[in-house]
């Protein structure tokens, strides 16, 4: 086991570095030049060329890169194009942010996927079972960033005169102070951000356990008298798991980047948006640094994941005896 | 169950939980405290770096430079200089600096701080991208291109008096000193800093930085030493919200005290329903579909080009899609700008007068015209445009085709001449015709420098030249007026609209001085707070 995490956690590196690498040639390749984007709409050739020599972006690409490993290996993401700061600062800033929204929506997903999906099983066309699938469907379908102003509507909209258009009990948008009113603020964004997850998770669990229980071993618990819930949740569920856990640990890093739509209507400070916008205004290094992070976290999530399948099913062995 | 049983049982879960603030019905002693929106994470908070009007929205709030625009009739007063004096030849400058004037480490603010912080943004170390703000300096450019280690025409007096040498009269200098890039930041913080002074300015304004939660907030509070202003509001609050949805919906509960966005289509319910909060004002900026002036059908086809003009109604686009908040352009200044001409007639709707020019140009009812491409940056707003532009030309029988890019693409191309039509907008760096008739139309500002259209006319371009130097502010009207008439009547572009600025501002707020540089520059440090509180 030990030698195989070795293994697993060397290998992340090749991984990530091939990933920067290709990231950073796309960013070569897109149209349009990070220093004029800089300048805005006033942008002199004198003072364009200058800065870019500043910058060292006269250089040939293969020199940048150069540069780029040089300080890779230092342990130095590089700089901002945009603002001089440095890459890692600008994406540690973030990350709390992201992580506790990510984990919490993670969090919703599985608590309310499953429970959700078991119901749906164990009530196999009835109607719970045709509700919940209905529901997880238009979970799944419904767009984040309209279903971010739903919820901002329902949980948090007042009108011009400050009374509330329905609930209007929680805030519209922001991070909120630590503690209850950071707890307050990520509410709204959680929900909004793990209706996909459940609506997913609710799906694969049903099926799953729909699998599992027709096996014989189900059978056999049943025939010795053990209760319908201890079948269920101790004998289906576990083998159930198994597609599901896949399901939440993609979700869980599409999550730490993926959340752009969720940040941008809920102003929530994440690592998604900074990288969009990073893209936008060809900020090479925070684009490249910002995806090497989410290559990183993904590797690790999936290992992770990978060793959740060894504890929960025993017969999945991680590396051949 | 009702709607309002509902609300009680989650009012009183969410109590449970303490997620809902225990409200109270006292309000003393707190501080006064403004919220204005930010549509985006401000690039920098170092004046030398910024480019953007949102950095600028903060960085005009935290510094000072040596003159300021008074913020509605745009004229230059006094900031950190109490008095200046010209020379008769328009080139030398002597500034007399007040003596109160402190930064927020406490320092006073001297004559060598001036210099300091004009050579920092010229210093290609830098990399400040307004360094055009301080070019016209003596020695500035040998100084920019390592020649020289001072730059020659700043000479410090005493410690209260300043002389500045240009290396040619330029009438506009004393409008761009009072631009961010010129503003006096103190040596010792901005040299500990380095980089990181973008993250922790110091300056010597009105209020001085208190923090930056990246991607949250930027928060102010008022500076007690300032000199000129004892502002009511005590602290202020930048709050990064891109979302124009969450913001408003932030607004309506409170969240912001100043809007400058509301939802598309959502303008004239607003208007109506609340016209003690929203405000419109006129604002120092151009919309323009650019022709490239260089390349055909458009180079030496002065018809053809007013053919187009004449083929469009202005006054629809901006009923229609501006909701009213524009205005048909009729030449290049819009009004604010020292020269506007109110009695110009520019290009009235007129399809027929436009077909009529179409056959003179040699392109009869379109026939022969190649199907050419009008290029715009993604934006929904510049899609309809250009939509409505090409229905005008189909009328006349153009065929164009429409293209977007993401900007980065976009302005890449544009200053490449790539395209032979684009949208185009211009605000104004600084309140003077220059910034519009020679940044955008004189032939030595090709490409990036802002004449997009590549359009030369030598007779345009001397008129510009020779208002550049000139001292007598009568005179300089009278030479841009001129170079005005002969931009319109050579089309260069397809005029479209002035902009108009517009905001929703909390009723409580009093004296909100709506300025025509636009809602980044309202000076937050005169605004009031009415005895009768709201909300």
């Amino acid at each position: 086991m030990s030698a195989y995490l070795v293994r697993r956690i060397i290998g992340v590196i090749p991984t990530v570095l091939g990933i920067a690498t290709i990231i950073f040639f796309l960013m070569y390749l897109i149209p349009g030049d990070p220093v004029r984007v800089i300048l805005g709409q006033h942008g002199d050739a004198e003072t364009r060329l200058r800065i870019t020599r500043e910058m060292g972006l006269d250089q040939p690409i293969i020199v940048q890169y150069g540069y780029f490993l040089k300080n890779l290996a230092t342990g130095d993401l590089g700089t901002s194009y945009r603002n001089n700061q440095k890459v890692a600062d600008i994406l540690l800033d973030r990350m709390p942010a992201t992580l506790l929204l990510a984990i919490t929506s993670v969090l919703l997903s599985v608590c309310l996927g499953m429970l959700c999906g078991i119901f749906a099983a164990v009530r196999q066309n009835k109607i719970g079972d045709v509700l919940i699938m209905i529901l997880s469907l238009i979970g799944i379908s419904t767009p984040v960033f309209w279903l971010g102003l739903l919820l901002i509507l329902i949980f948090a909209s007042k009108g011009f005169d400050g009374s509330p258009v329905l609930f209007g009990i929680l805030p519209v948008s922001g991070y909120g102070e630590p503690g209850l009113d950071r707890l307050r603020h990520l509410i709204l964004p959680a929900l909004s951000l793990s209706a996909v997850s459940i609506g997913y998770i609710a799906r694969m669990t049903r099926s799953s356990i729909l699998e599992v229980i027709r096996q014989d071993y189900i059978r056999t618990a049943a025939a010795k008298g053990l209760p319908y819930s201890r079948i269920i949740l101790k004998h289906a569920l576990r083998n159930a798991l198994i597609p599901v856990i896949t399901i939440v640990g993609l979700n869980f890093a599409g999550l730490l980047g993926g959340a752009v739509a969720t940040e941008t209507v809920f102003s929530w400070p994440g690592i998604g948006k900074v990288v969009v916008d990073a893209i936008r205004q060809l900020d090479g290094p925070v684009v490249v640094g910002g995806v090497m992070l989410l290559a990183f976290v993904f590797v690790i999530v999936n290992l992770i994941v990978d060793i959740t399948y060894s504890v929960i099913d025993p017969r999945i062995r991680l590396e051949r005896d | 169950m009702t709607l309002q049983n509902l609300k009680a049982i989650l009012v009183f879960l969410l109590n449970v939980l303490w997620l809902i603030p225990v409200t109270t019905s006292e309000v003393s002693d707190v501080p006064v405290e403004f919220r204005f929106r930010l549509a985006t994470n401000p690039p920098t908070l170092d004046p030398a770096l910024s480019t953007d009007t949102t950095s600028g929205a903060v960085i005009l709030k935290i510094n000072d430079g040596l003159v300021q625009f008074e913020p509605m009739s745009l004229e230059v007063i006094p900031a950190v200089a109490s008095s200046w004096e010209i020379s008769d030849d328009g080139n030398t400058y002597i500034f007399h600096l007040r003596q109160d004037v402190m930064f927020h480490n406490g320092r006073p603010v001297t004559a060598e701080d001036v210099r300091y912080s004009f050579e920092r943004t010229l210093n290609p170390a830098t990399r400040s991208g307004r360094t055009f703000v301080l070019d016209p300096i003596l020695g500035a450019r040998a100084f920019m291109n390592r020649d020289a280690d001072s730059v020659k025409g700043i000479e410090v007096l005493d410690d209260y008096t300043i002389r500045i040498q240009l290396t040619e009269p330029f009438a506009p200098f004393l409008a761009q000193l009072c631009m961010e890039a010129a503003s006096i930041v103190p040596r010792e913080v901005c040299d500990k800093a380095g980089p990181q002074f973008s993250l922790h300015p110091v300056g010597c304004g009105p209020y001085q930085f208190v923090e930056w939660k990246q991607d949250v907030e930027i928060t102010l509070r008022k500076f007690p030493a300032h000199y000129q202003w004892s502002p009511d509001i005590d602290v202020i609050k930048f709050r990064i919200i891109e979302s124009v949805p969450t913001a408003f919906e932030e607004y309506k509960t409170g969240g912001l005290d100043l809007l400058d966005q509301i939802p598309n289509g959502q303008i004239q319910t607003v208007r109506d329903g609340y016209p003690d909060d929203f405000r419109v004002w006129p604002y120092l900026s151009i919309y323009y579909i650019g022709f490239n002036n260089s390349k055909p059908p458009f180079q030496n086809n002065r018809k053809l080009r007013q053919a187009f003009n004449y083929a469009v109604d202005r006054k629809k686009i901006c009923l229609a899609i501006k909701e009213g908040l524009a205005y048909p352009v009729a030449g290049v200044l819009p009004p604010g700008i020292p020269g506007y001409d109110p009695d110009l007639e520019g290009y009235p709707y007129d399809p027929d007068r436009a077909r009529s020019l179409l056959a003179e140009a040699g392109y009869s009812e379109g026939r022969g015209f190649p199907e050419i491409t009008l290029w715009h940056n993604r934006d929904p707003r510049h899609t309809l445009i250009g939509q409505c532009i090409q229905y005008y030309l189909g009328q006349i029988g153009i065929r164009i085709r429409l293209k977007n890019l993401e900007w980065a693409a976009y302005i890449e191309a544009v200053d490449e001449g790539e395209p032979l039509m684009f949208r185009m907008a211009w605000v104004a760096d600084y309140p003077d015709a220059d910034n519009f008739l020679f940044t955008l139309l004189n032939s030595s500002q090709f490409g990036a420098a802002g004449n997009y259209a590549r359009f030369c006319n030598p007779e345009f371009d001397q008129l510009t030249r020779l208002a550049k130097s000139e001292t007598d502010p009568g005179h300089r009207i009278e030479l841009y007026r001129a170079a005005e008439r002969i931009a319109i009547a050579d089309a260069p572009w397809i005029f479209i609209y002035y902009e108009r600025e517009m905001a929703m501002i909390k009723p409580c707020w009093q004296n909100v001085q709506l300025t025509p540089q636009g809602d980044f520059a309202i000076p937050l440090e005169a605004v009031r707070r009415s005895a009768e509180i709201i909300q």
